[in-house]
């Protein structure tokens, strides 16, 4: 057996398979940055530009950049002025995920599942929104059918519906349809992919060009996190 | 499956003749226990025997073990790092969890089949940074099942609080691991103790008792490997047998059975009559 396991472990565990570019210009993902910017949108479809930029400390001008790339080359669809993986989700939930990327929205519905029947007073206290905020906030998200608020003597309550789980639940087949596009239109492009893991929450791929291979986590499960602030 | 020297003194014969080839091992506890030096203790013997050695810390910087594993005596510790054949990997906790997630297949597929020993020192931060338990079991297990593929490997777990192994800290890695190995340290009397008790071993008639053990300069850990068990005896699967030939029961449950008995001595029947167990069995199959 071949020896330097331990030296190629240390480069592992201290390399970070999204930021390396591939020598293999024109093609999208192999762009550190933008595979970084479809990860992202994978998991947070019609994410905001402004959001997207904070959370992998890029300028606003770059996920720009990289979004349209993306767009062009039909690894993005666009919905109005948000964007989101083409085949990930139902296009007509575009408008779904564009209120859950709203400033509020995903604390509020977080909020409602941690704690079912809470009331929008204690709501408010919880998120740090004022309550006519968080009152209009909780309207648009019944208005979607994602919680139903209920009247409680002199209280306002919010109940979580299914709508999500459900919704989750009747993505899966185009979750792995879109898994599948994806490994073949990255075989089309030269970049030999392999799929190392594959679950229903994500598909876990190496590919590369040139003697340089990365890795790439796609998140598949944007139902359940679209609202969540992990990962 | 194959076994391999510990590298402890005195700890082979109580798991049944050395560690698991291409196993998993955590060693849990608390601080001061001798975690470390067990693990510096594994990983060199299998050094010595030409493996190459992973140090993962997850704690400590390298500086600091290295020179611990020098004043113990062990400064071949320093020709293995030079030539490479031990590496040390300083991360921490979420950096791990993040390879575990990210990298470690790719890792996995490429260097499958190795015979290294990796030791991860402690496996603790990896846990505390997955806050859900369910996402935590799931990031051990994958990780465990996954490094058994490049090698046999220890973990070690610190105990926090009581000394009960009672806590979804302990109790995770000590359900996915294939071996258990627990040290107590009662360092509060005026005569501190230390005692090593194998808490679960698959497929190794281990020790079920506890021993004490030393930790030597120049030695490292000296465990008191005489487990007090009487040689192996065959009384119970004898008579089993005896009773095969003489019960009435279908050709098939028969045959089956006096294979299940290769190899059996009296300490697996642990007091059940064999008659008894017989009577069980064939409950299973009446009118057959």
């Amino acid at each position: 057996m071949a020896r330097g396991l331990g030296r190629a472990l240390q480069q592992a565990v201290s390399r970070d398979g999204l930021e390396a570019d591939l020598d293999a210009g024109g093609r999208s993902l192999a762009n550190g940055r933008r595979r970084q910017v479809f990860r992202y949108l994978c998991l947070r479809p019609c994410a905001r530009v402004g959001d997207v930029g904070r959370d992998l400390s890029i300028s606003q001008a770059t996920v720009r950049w990289h979004t349209w790339d993306l767009v062009e080359n039909e690894y993005l669809q666009i919905e109005g002025a948000r964007v989101f993986p083409s085949g990930l989700i139902e296009p007509t939930d575009a408008a779904l995920f564009v209120a859950l990327a709203s400033t509020g929205r995903a604390d509020i519905l977080s909020a409602a599942f941690d704690v079912p029947g809470i009331s929008l007073q204690e709501l408010a206290a919880r998120v740090r929104l004022s309550r006519q905020s968080v009152s209009k906030i909780a309207t648009e998200l019944a208005d979607f059918g994602l919680v139903r608020l209920i009247e409680d003597g002199r209280y306002r309550r919010v109940h979580p519906t299914d709508l999500l789980v459900r919704k989750r639940e009747a993505n899966h087949a185009r979750a792995d349809a879109f898994g599948e596009a994806l490994l073949r239109r990255l075989a089309d492009e030269g970049l030999a992919p392999e799929l190392l893991r594959r679950d229903e929450t994500a598909l876990l791929l190496r590919f590369g060009a040139g003697g340089r291979r990365v890795v790439l986590e796609v998140p598949l499960d944007p139902y359940a996190t679209a609202w969540k602030r992990s990962s | 499956m194959r076994k391999i020297k510990s590298g402890i003194y005195g700890l082979n014969p109580i798991l049944d003749g050395g560690v698991n080839e291409n196993s998993t091992t955590v060693v849990i506890g608390r601080s001061g226990a001798g975690k470390t030096t067990l693990a510096t203790q594994f990983i060199r013997r299998g050094l010595q025997d030409g493996q190459e050695g992973v140090f993962v810390s997850l704690d400590e910087n390298k500086e600091q073990i290295i020179r611990e594993a020098v004043e113990m005596g062990w400064s071949d510790i320093l020709d293995y790092l030079e030539d490479e054949l031990l590496v040390f990997i300083d991360a921490s906790g979420r950096e791990f969890s993040n390879f575990i997630r990210k990298e470690l297949p790719a890792f996995v597929a490429d260097w499958k089949g190795s015979n290294a020993r990796i030791v991860i020192d402690p496996l603790t931060p990896v846990l505390w940074s997955v806050k859900d338990l369910y996402e935590q079991r799931d990031l051990i297990g994958y990780m465990f099942k996954q490094t058994r593929k490049v090698g046999t490997v220890l973990c070690t777990l610190e105990e926090h609080g009581q000394a009960d192994l009672a806590g979804p800290e302990t109790v995770i890695p000590m359900y996915l691991a294939d071996c258990v190995v627990h040290l107590k340290f009662n360092s509060d009397d005026a005569d501190p103790s230390r005692l090593l008790k194998i808490v679960k071993c698959r497929n190794s008639r281990h020790s079920p008792t506890s021993h004490a053990f030393q930790i030597v300069r120049g030695l490292g850990i000296v465990v008191d490997g005489r487990d007090g068990r009487k040689p192996a005896t065959v009384r119970a699967p004898a008579q089993f047998r005896q009773l095969l030939q003489t019960r009435a029961m279908p050709k098939k449950v028969r045959d089956h059975l006096e294979k299940a008995l290769d190899g059996l001595t009296d300490e697996d029947f642990r007091g059940l009559k064999p008659e008894d167990v017989l009577d069980l069995i064939l409950q299973e199959y009446p009118g057959e």
